[in-house]
């Protein structure tokens, strides 16, 4: 039997793992400060696989487990609010949290070898752990308040480690940049919770909200659901809030693989996929979501096409895959016949969000292990037939690819498909059928760009002549203390920055520590989704969440996308290994034909500077001008004011002579003077 | 109704059951008495010291519960003394007050008086005692000596050297000569109202301002206002009769200027309160005869008074005669409570003054109780400098010093705090009442919101200062000294008045319980008294 109170030890553990790190660690644990986490993550990931056969057994009516654990913080007043420490399981939650906890296990061994002799060692451990914490509580929770808070956790967590080499004035920049445009979505998001909290009676529980706000108007609904879709691009980096995601790989990487690619970045798409009842109510908002999706998944496809930074490229593709399961969630209207596609539409992002999370953190560890052993060089331009150098990244990378590329029967292959059949079905709605249509093509093109650009990646670095450099060489054997950038970036001031050579013996292979949870994770990213999909076994589980029905309707209309994509995805594969193996000359002539167009993917398609010149020049302005005017006219007149008391003081100060008799004598004047106010008095008042 | 009132002498039972409650302050003269005659045999620290601390504490128990309860029968405001919320909160502070001076005055100089140290506080908390409680002029008189002359002679103890005994010489002349104003100024009441006793008094002056009567009342009136005034004045250290403040404290030693700054403030600002009618009327304003001219006067004591006090303190540097200015300042505060006047009750006038004298005394012994304990420390603390990184050398005197001048500035869950957000929420409320009843509504709108903004620019210039002591404390440098001798009564008499300037501060309520329960027909009575003295009585 599964006791309920078991759920809130699923965070609870972590959370005193971090603070058990934090405040242990620099003391007494130091190099040993790993062991918390690990153990906290096995624990709460083993609690969540109980919680889950508990959440399948026959006997249960309602697929969900509930725990109310107490008041955390109540109110008086005409609107009391009480705010428990309310957790649910049901199964949304239950596949999400062991994926988070499973990854970060894997992630938290990886990061042993990766942040060995980090000065800072026990500070990331301690700060995963709280990730952790706040990502499972996140998704556990069962109220809007605990819920915006495990959203606030996980912001901060990442500030944090996104800075985590705050000595790098980069990394600090991208710190606070990722901080400030997510804080923008997380006011959307409190604005929209407090909007359906009052729209809804004062209630804070996440069912009873989505009953009853089916019952307020459709302008109340379009905005608060806008709201929260805000809080979803800012967390989950939806065009235009995107610019955060790839300056956020200014972190370790292992923490890139964790929270901004399998799991904060996906905190979106839960919060979505969790009102997605709420929000079939408004078919404009849904159509907005699927857009935006689109806009996303296409552009940040294109970006990726050009990037040189093997990370940033595994960024960019992060926000596509985003943007896939963004198309997914807007398209859960009803179709033609009156059908609702909401468990279908919530069920394919929610599998493409499951399986992304397994290949995107074995890419994102792959990167990081060519990382570690190329001295932290990760420019594709330096780097180059990495396969006989690291057989085993190549191996994971490959894994990685192939089901990122979405090729059959691996992973990426069967969730994908889902969400185009999704999409395709949505087009067969009773209006606005065009612009599902097209995002369709969109998704089928950006599948066939996605093939592209990760055989791209993988191309340069793993096959070609063998070009290894300099950093890997100086101080690959020894020291890893270099290995962290702020370091390093000192050497290249020294080397020729596109220096590289070609002598392969010295270069070696990332420790055993790193290597294994690659391995453990590469029939994970293959498998995972021929495990779940075509078998129905994700449908029937995630369709039982209350709120929802599994729905096995014909989509078989549909099924040509799937052929379609298998062919956009071998086609872009085919085109890569052309263009990098077959004949690497084409590239560089197609990259002077593209002209323009390579160059604007290249510059992220200018938007960073466009949203600079929109957002962050008239603020920098006004923020000049009032500090120019708070230091010349404020301060000096403040100044000026202030000194008058001083100076007032200064001119009394003779009076007190030390005389008793001129004191005796004040005394007796002061009494003539009140006296003669008090007969004459009147007039000066008055 | 109520004619056995109109009979001015009370029957010895009256008599006796309206000065039964007074059984702590008897106790504490009697103690004092025997501390004095047993120090002629005996010299030992602990033993006076316990003694005299322990009869505080018990004068506070019989104060809270008392052994004999006599049931008033009539009138409470006809005995000598009136137990009413004010004299409840304020006698429970003078008790407190005497029980950490008592505390601070243990190791205090040579131990050759330590026993006359002791009794004359324990006489001075007495007398402040029945200040508060006073309820005829005759009792308010001998009450308020019962205050001074034990503070001259704890001047006298406090330092013989040449600059004590001209700080003592100083403060007793200065102190005569506002007393005989004040005498001065009673008789003149008397003579006008032919009654010692202070609702009478206030009864009659009321009355006689509804009639026609000739010009020289009046002028008389005014002249006993204004020389009671003046007498009490001296006491709270109000300008320009303040002058003696800075003088005496800074030659004096810590415990006297401790003594100086507390037992005599609680008695004046008591003494004016009665005198004021303050405690008397739920409505109707202070001494009616003059109608709002007593208000302009109090108006113009107050605001000269702080601002006088917290721009001069901008420039001392030595610790006594700074906080004799900053004390001028608080006296400044607390004046504008008499000046608003008219409101009585829990947020009232008399409320807001209960509260900032709760206030002033706790941050003010405080802060003199961490100056003994370093002065005894380090045999030297004098200047501002002198307190130089002492949040390194001593962090928890730091800390409780910091504390009560947090409390001093005005920081919010402080007493300091809440006194002045009382009082400025006083003054506001008064403008804008009378803005809406008077006959001239701007003018004083103007004049009392214009008092609200000089109490928070007051505020804002003392703040000045008490940051530069903080600021001394954690940004200079200081040298550690050998702690040779600890006083730890004093460190605990500054915690302990943390702790009340906390209490105070989280819950005002706490002082003034019972404040605003005055019996109604006080006034009624009152003015029946005065029929009956044939005194002119215009029927409105």
């Amino acid at each position: 039997m599964f006791e309920p109170a078991a759920i809130a030890l699923i965070p609870l553990l972590p959370a005193l793992a971090g603070a058990l790190t934090l405040l242990l660690g620099p003391k007494i644990l130091k190099q040993q400060s790993h062991w918390p986490l690990i153990i906290a993550c096995v624990g709460s990931f083993l609690i969540s696989l109980l919680g889950i056969q508990a959440l399948t057994s026959p006997t249960l009516e309602i697929r969900q487990i509930v725990y109310q654990g107490g008041t955390w913080f109540a109110t008086l007043g005409s609107n009391p609010v009480s705010v428990g420490w309310d957790f649910r399981l049901d199964p949304i939650s239950a596949m999400m949290v062991p994926m988070v906890l499973f990854l970060a296990t894997v992630i938290a061994v990886f990061s042993i070898g990766y942040m060995k002799d980090d000065p800072a060692y026990p500070r990331y451990f301690g700060v995963f752990s709280i990730f952790v914490a706040a990502m499972t509580l996140l998704v556990l929770s069962d109220n809007i308040v605990l819920l915006y808070a495990g959203w606030e956790g996980v912001g901060v967590c990442s500030f944090l480690l996104i800075g985590f080499w705050f000595q790098k004035p980069s990394a600090l920049k991208a710190a606070r940049k990722a901080f400030m445009v997510t804080r923008i979505g997380d006011v959307g998001l409190l604005l929209g919770i407090l909007l359906l909290w009052s729209g809804c009676g004062f209630t804070l529980q996440i069912p009873t909200l989505i009953e009853k706000a089916k019952l307020l108007s459709d302008e109340y609904l379009y905005l608060a659901g806008f709201l929260l879709f805000i809080g979803a691009m800012g967390k989950s980096a939806q065009f235009p809030l995107h610019i955060w995601l790839p300056d956020a790989m200014e972190g370790p990487t292992p923490v890139s693989a964790l929270i901004h690619a399998a799991t904060m970045v996906t905190a979106g798409v839960y919060l979505i996929a969790r009102f997605l009842p709420l929000l079939t109510m408004s078919p404009d908002l849904l159509l907005l979501i699927a857009v935006i999706g689109g806009i996303t998944a296409i552009l940040a496809a294109l970006i990726a096409l050009t990037q040189n930074d093997l990370k940033r490229i595994l960024a960019y593709s992060t926000m596509s895959q985003l943007g896939y399961m963004f198309m997914a969630l807007g398209a859960g209207r009803s179709d033609i016949s009156g059908h609702s596609l909401v468990t279908f539409a919530m069920v394919a992002a929610m599998f493409h969000l499951f399986t992304h999370a397994f290949f995107k953190a074995l890419l994102f560890l792959s990167a990081g292990s060519v990382m570690h052993s190329m001295g932290h060089v990760i420019d594709l331009r330096r780097i180059g037939g990495l396969r006989t150098v690291l057989p085993f990244t190549h191996i994971a990378f490959l894994s990685g690819a192939l089901a990122l590329a979405g090729v059959l029967p691996f992973s990426g292959y069967w969730s994908k498909d889902e969400i185009l059949v999704a999409i395709d079905s949505a087009s067969h709605g009773p209006n606005r059928d065009g612009v599902y249509k097209i995002l369709t093509w969109l998704g089928l093109i950006t599948a066939g760009l996605t093939a592209f650009y990760t055989f791209r990646a993988y191309f340069l670095a793993f096959w070609g002549e063998v070009k290894i450099p300099v950093e890997a060489l100086s101080h690959g054997q020894h020291g890893h203390e270099n290995d962290h950038g702020y370091a390093s970036t000192h050497h290249e001031v020294n080397h020729d920055p596109y220096g590289s050579v070609s002598d392969p013996t010295k270069a070696h292979e990332s420790p055993w520590i790193m290597t294994l949870p690659l391995l453990v994770l590469v029939p994970a990213a293959l498998g995972i989704g021929a495990l779940f999909g075509p078998t129905h076994r994700m449908m029937d589980f995630l369709g039982s969440a209350p709120g929802f029905h599994a729905d096995h309707g014909d989509h078989s209309a549909s099924k040509w996308v799937a052929m379609a994509s298998q062919v956009f995805g071998l086609g872009g594969i085919a085109v890569a290994f052309l263009l990098y193996v077959a004949k690497p000359g084409m590239a560089v002539s197609i990259r002077k034909m593209a002209g323009s167009g390579y160059n604007l993917s290249l510059n992220r398609f200018y938007l960073d500077e466009i949203l600079t010149i929109l957002f962050v020049r008239p603020l920098q302005i006004l923020g000049w001008l009032i500090q120019a005017l708070d230091r010349e006219l404020w301060d000096r007149l403040v100044d000026a004011v202030a000194r008058i008391p001083a100076w007032l003081g200064d001119k009394f100060r003779p009076v007190q002579n030390g005389l008793v008799q001129f004191y005796a004598l004040a005394m007796a004047l002061g009494l003539t003077i009140f006296l003669v106010f008090l007969a004459f008095g009147d007039r000066l008042f008055r | 109704m109520n004619t056995d009132l109109t009979n001015l002498a009370p029957s010895p039972a009256d008599f006796l059951a309206s000065v039964s409650p007074a059984i702590p302050e008897f106790f504490l003269l009697a103690l004092g008495s025997l501390v004095l005659l047993g120090g002629t045999f005996r010299q030992e620290r602990p033993l006076w010291g316990w003694i005299s601390f322990f009869g505080l504490v018990t004068a506070i128990a019989l104060a809270v519960r008392p052994i004999v309860s006599v049931p008033l029968d009539g009138n409470p405001y006809n005995g000598p003394l009136v137990y009413d919320g004010l004299s409840q909160t304020l006698r429970i502070l003078s008790f407190l007050c005497g029980a950490g001076l008592v505390l601070l005055g243990w190791e205090e100089g040579d131990s050759s008086h330590v026993a006359e140290r002791s009794a004359l506080v324990l006489f001075a908390a007495a007398g402040a005692s029945l200040c508060v409680a006073a309820n005829d002029l005759a009792t308010l008189f001998l009450a308020l000596e019962l205050v001074s002359i034990p503070s001259y002679l704890t001047l006298f103890l406090a330092r013989s050297d040449k600059n004590g005994r001209e700080s003592t010489l100083k403060y007793f002349l200065l102190s005569i000569f506002s007393s005989a104003m004040m005498l001065f100024g009673f008789s003149y009441l008397y003579g006008i109202t032919g009654s010692i006793r202070i609702p009478e008094i206030l009864a009659v002056l009321a009355e006689s301002s509804l009639s026609p009567v000739p010009e020289a009342v009046p002028a008389a009136r005014l002249v006993g206002l204004v020389m009671v005034v003046a007498g009490l004045g001296f006491k709270v250290t109000a300008v320009p009769f303040h002058f003696y403040a800075p003088d005496v404290y800074q030659g004096t030693s810590h415990f006297g200027a401790a003594v100086l700054s507390t037992l005599p403030k609680i008695a004046g600002f008591a003494a004016l309160a009665r005198l004021t009618g303050l405690t008397y009327e739920t409505n109707g304003g202070v001494f009616l005869p003059f109608e709002s001219q007593p208000s302009y006067l109090f108006w113009i004591l107050a605001s000269v008074t702080m601002t006088l006090g917290n721009i001069i303190a901008l420039w001392q540097n030595n610790l006594r005669r700074l906080f004799a200015y900053s004390g001028i300042a608080h006296a400044g505060y607390m004046l504008v409570a008499l000046s608003v006047g008219r409101e009585v009750g829990a947020t009232g006038a008399l409320a807001a003054l209960v509260v900032y004298l709760w206030a002033y005394v706790s941050m003010t012994l405080g802060t003199f109780a961490i100056f003994i304990y370093l002065d005894k420390k380090s045999k030297h603390l004098e200047k501002v400098e002198h307190l130089n990184g002492l949040a390194k050398t001593d962090p928890i005197a730091g800390a409780i010093l910091v504390l009560l001048l947090l409390s001093l500035i005005g920081l919010p869950l402080t007493a300091g705090f809440i006194g002045k957000l009382a009082l400025v929420q006083c003054a506001i409320r008064r403008g804008l009442e009378n803005a809406i009843t008077e006959a001239h509504p701007t003018s004083e709108l103007r004049l009392y919101v214009g008092l609200a903004v000089l109490i928070l620019v007051n505020a804002a210039i003392g703040g000045w200062y008490y940051l530069r002591i903080m600021g001394a404390l954690y940004f200079r440098k200081g040298k550690e000294s050998p702690a040779s001798n600890r006083s730890v009564a004093a460190l605990l008499t500054g915690a302990a008045c943390v702790v009340v300037t906390i209490a105070v501060g989280v819950l005002p309520a706490l002082v003034t319980r019972g404040i605003g329960e005055v019996p109604s027909q006080i006034i009624k009575t009152n003015v029946l008294v005065g029929e009956s003295q044939d005194k002119p009585v215009d029927n409105h």
